[in-house]
């Protein structure tokens, strides 16, 4: 038999040191609790961010293989990070609200889910959170922006390729605005301003972009928290009740068991690693996996569709240069979801750096050249390139969904199977969405414009939140409705995916999570 | 609007360290070796075969010329002998689960093949125009009897090898004019481990 250490107890034990759990992990030591993180993958510092695409893959996860299937695959080891600061590492720092039109699919379209809060319940939270680690947007030009404070800094510079592909935009009477993203205009709150050198997906070692390496985290270890790195989590433990969770078990890097007690229970571990902690969570009083009486743990799996629309066009577009989420914004079709045959919102992400090699380098989306005509369009591209990204919603469908594979991981424990396709009307807001930024290219006086595949950006749902217990796996505070004192946090609690980037939300809702925690506990 | 002079001038300048570099063990020292570096002294390969060197090598310089003296068969060799999860080949975004040596493996028995079949001859003794002709039959996969993964998909991963080792270093990308502008700058110098410390 695998001895099993158990070790001291804590207030607070927190899975996963990424956006969410930094952020709670953070304002529990401040309310004076006694704070463990144990966190799967490896130690990673700011030194470590080399800017190169290459090493930049080092960020991504890094644990037990994901299995997917499904018309349109997560791609899980693009979409996640591993090791301190989580995929919030190096995410790209695109800060969206929600709207207010996200948060009644099924009431309003029957579609999908509803949410069990509002816009105006999570517009304060949005608020507090842009104070703490910083927007950089103008308001007032994003015209489609729901209410709520203005941005604490000024927007970020619109170099050559934004202006380029900005003139497509208005030609077709479409508007743009600069867009907001929690990297630094100017210095704030003793973080450096951004240097514009498109470096994000390596992850900012400067301080200039909001990860949690240089926003909650600091805070919380100088609050005293505790962090364990190369700790997988595999599953929660609960009391004779089953309504209360005792700890956590969990495998150090060299196969060791171990288990820590706490009186509050965060799981953070991302969507998809959080449904399978859950799910691994068996025992005869959760013969389904933890807090899976309702069978929707894994269920609503979301990730928006995207496509890039890419092109080349006479004048100097400098695309080395901004940061890689973009520097342009459109939302002018957010607020009609129902197009008929297309179901959903989008947006487009305008204008973003580019580097030559790499996913979403140059040289990637066109195979097609090759031999000796490579290196004279990589000149010209590196001059004359630029590009956008549609972002589409993705609609909740229930078979959608992570569940155990027979295959086991290292330390003996199942993978996660996830499983995600998209529906037709999905597919045709793609279709839609694209043909207009092929337009837009080419009303901006591209020469020669392509597109990317259909891929996945951005992982929702698996435990979601609602009002009714039989149709959700957690309440609107992310505190499972089966148990007393566990909670999840992160995109994983989403009903629905919106067409925004999720984690200026997962920072709002994580902090509705841990105030109400510190209120019950 | 800035510059990129302007954003240069106030680059701050942070700790240097080797994004590309590979560390090899040679008489009982450390060696960080850029790929092009370790083509250059003619490292040994952990993992692929000479035959398997010169398949990648002659068929990647096809498909990205500059490939093969950027060292494309080094940084491959390197990376499939990384752990699970540490090797920085593109393909782990491309649905690859680790271990990946048997897909560059088979993929490369399977090229070889065919140039047997059609040339009677290995990729290292083709012609430009014979491997051309191979490396558009991959594209498209037109490649009869080919067995392994398919070979549209083999070309892209490759390709993308070959890209990231020509196109993916400080001076791959100032190279084609696009100026590379690091924080922690990735070296492009052979040293070794004593030197880096100093
Ligand atoms: C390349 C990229 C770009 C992105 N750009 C944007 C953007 O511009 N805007 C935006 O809004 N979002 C963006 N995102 C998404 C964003 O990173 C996520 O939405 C956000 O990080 C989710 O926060 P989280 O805390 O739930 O998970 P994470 O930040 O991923 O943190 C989860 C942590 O849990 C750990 N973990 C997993 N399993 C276990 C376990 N069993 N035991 C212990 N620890 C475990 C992981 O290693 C990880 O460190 C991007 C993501 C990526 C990968
Ligand atoms: S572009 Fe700005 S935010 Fe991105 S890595 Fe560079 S300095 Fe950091």
């Amino acid at each position: 038999m695998e001895s099993i250490s158990l070790e001291d107890k804590f207030d607070v034990l927190i899975v996963g040191a990424g956006a969410a759990g930094s952020l709670i992990a953070a304002k529990a030591v401040q309310a004076g609790k006694t704070v463990l993180i144990l966190e799967a993958g490896p130690e990673r510092k700011l030194s470590d961010l080399e800017s190169s695409q290459i090493s930049a893959r080092k960020l991504k996860w890094g644990g037990a293989p994901v299995e997917e299937s499904g018309n349109h695959k997560i791609g899980n080891s693009f979409n996640s990070g591993y090791g301190t600061g989580g995929s919030a590492l190096h995410h790209y720092a695109v800060w969206l609200r929600l709207h207010e039109n996200d948060f009644n699919l099924a009431s309003e379209h029957g579609v999908g889910l509803d949410w069990p809060i509002n816009y105006k319940d999570l517009m304060p939270y949005y608020d507090r959170i842009q104070a703490e680690a910083g927007i950089s947007g103008d308001a007032e030009a994003e015209k489609w922006r729901p209410e709520g404070a203005p941005y604490p800094m000024p927007a970020l510079p619109v170099f050559a390729q934004g202006q380029v592909i900005k003139k497509g935009f208005n030609k077709l009477g479409m508007a743009v605005s600069p867009l907001p993203l929690a990297i630094n205009s100017q210095p704030y709150k003793g973080r450096s301003s951004c240097l514009y050198d498109g470096w994000c997906d390596a992850g900012c070692p400067i301080g200039a972009l909001a990860n949690p390496l240089v926003t909650y985290l600091p805070q919380a270890f100088a609050g005293g928290a505790s962090i364990r790195h190369d700790s997988t989590v595999s599953r929660v433990l609960h009391d004779a009740s089953g309504r209360k969770a005792t700890g956590v078990e969990y495998f150090d890097a060299e196969g060791a068991v171990h288990q820590v007690l706490a009186e509050q229970v965060v799981l953070s571990a991302f969507a998809v690693q959080n449904a399978r902690i859950l799910l691994n969570s068996k025992s005869t009083k959760h013969p389904a996996g933890m807090a899976n009486s309702s069978d929707k743990v894994g269920r609503y799996l979301m990730t928006h569709p995207a496509q890039l629309v890419l092109g080349l066009f006479d004048q100097q577009t400098d695309c080395h240069l901004g940061a890689t989420g973009g520097q342009l914004l459109c939302q002018d079709d957010y607020a009609n979801k129902d197009k008929g045959d297309a179901f959903g919102s989008y947006q487009w992400l305008i204008a973003n750096a580019t580097k030559p090699n790499d996913l979403l380098g140059i040289a990637t989306g066109r195979a097609d050249i090759y031999g000796a005509a490579l290196d004279p369009f990589m000149r010209k591209a590196a001059k004359h390139f630029g590009q956008m990204n549609f972002v589409g919603e993705d609609t909740p469908l229930a078979d959608n969904r992570i569940t155990l594979s027979e295959r086991k991981d290292q330390f003996g424990l199942p993978l996660a199977a996830t499983h995600h396709s998209i529906n037709e009307r999905t597919r045709a807001l793609v279709t839609e969405g694209v043909k207009q930024g092929v337009e837009v290219f080419k009303a901006a006086g591209a020469t020669e414009t392509w597109t990317g595949p259909t891929v996945a950006m951005h992982l929702m749902g698996g435990t979601v939140m609602g009002v009714d217990a039989k149709e959700s796996v957690c309440d609107q505070y992310g505190r499972c409705h089966d148990m007393d004192n566990l909670y999840i946090a992160g995109p994983g609690v989403f009903p629905s995916s919106g067409a925004v980037n999720p984690t200026f939300t997962v920072h709002a809702l994580a902090l509705r999570t841990v105030e109400k925690m510190l209120a019950t506990g | 609007m800035h510059t990129d002079k302007k954003i240069q001038a106030t680059r701050r300048s942070f700790l240097k360290t080797s994004a590309m570099a590979m560390t090899y063990m040679v008489a009982g020292k450390a060696l960080m070796l850029t790929p092009a570096a370790a083509r250059a002294a003619q490292m040994p390969m952990k993992i692929l075969s000479a035959l398997e060197v010169s398949t990648l090598e002659t068929l990647c310089e096809a498909i990205v010329p500059g490939s093969r003296s950027a060292g494309i068969a080094a940084f491959v060799d390197y990376q499939l002998a990384e752990k699970p999860g540490d090797a920085l080949l593109m393909g782990r975004y491309l649905g690859l689960e680790p271990p990946f040596a048997p897909f560059y493996q088979q993929g490369l028995a399977a090229a070889h093949q065919a140039a047997l079949e059609q040339f009677d001859r290995p990729w290292s003794q083709l012609t430009e125009t014979q491997s051309k002709s191979l490396i558009d039959q991959m594209f498209s996969d037109a490649i009869a009897n080919w067995s392994a993964a398919p070979a549209s998909f083999l070309f892209f991963v490759w390709r993308a090898d070959a890209c990231d080792v020509v196109y993916g270093t400080q001076s791959g990308s100032e190279g084609i004019g696009m100026p590379y502008m690091a924080h922690i700058a990735p070296s492009d110098k052979w040293l070794s481990a004593k030197e880096q410390q100093n």
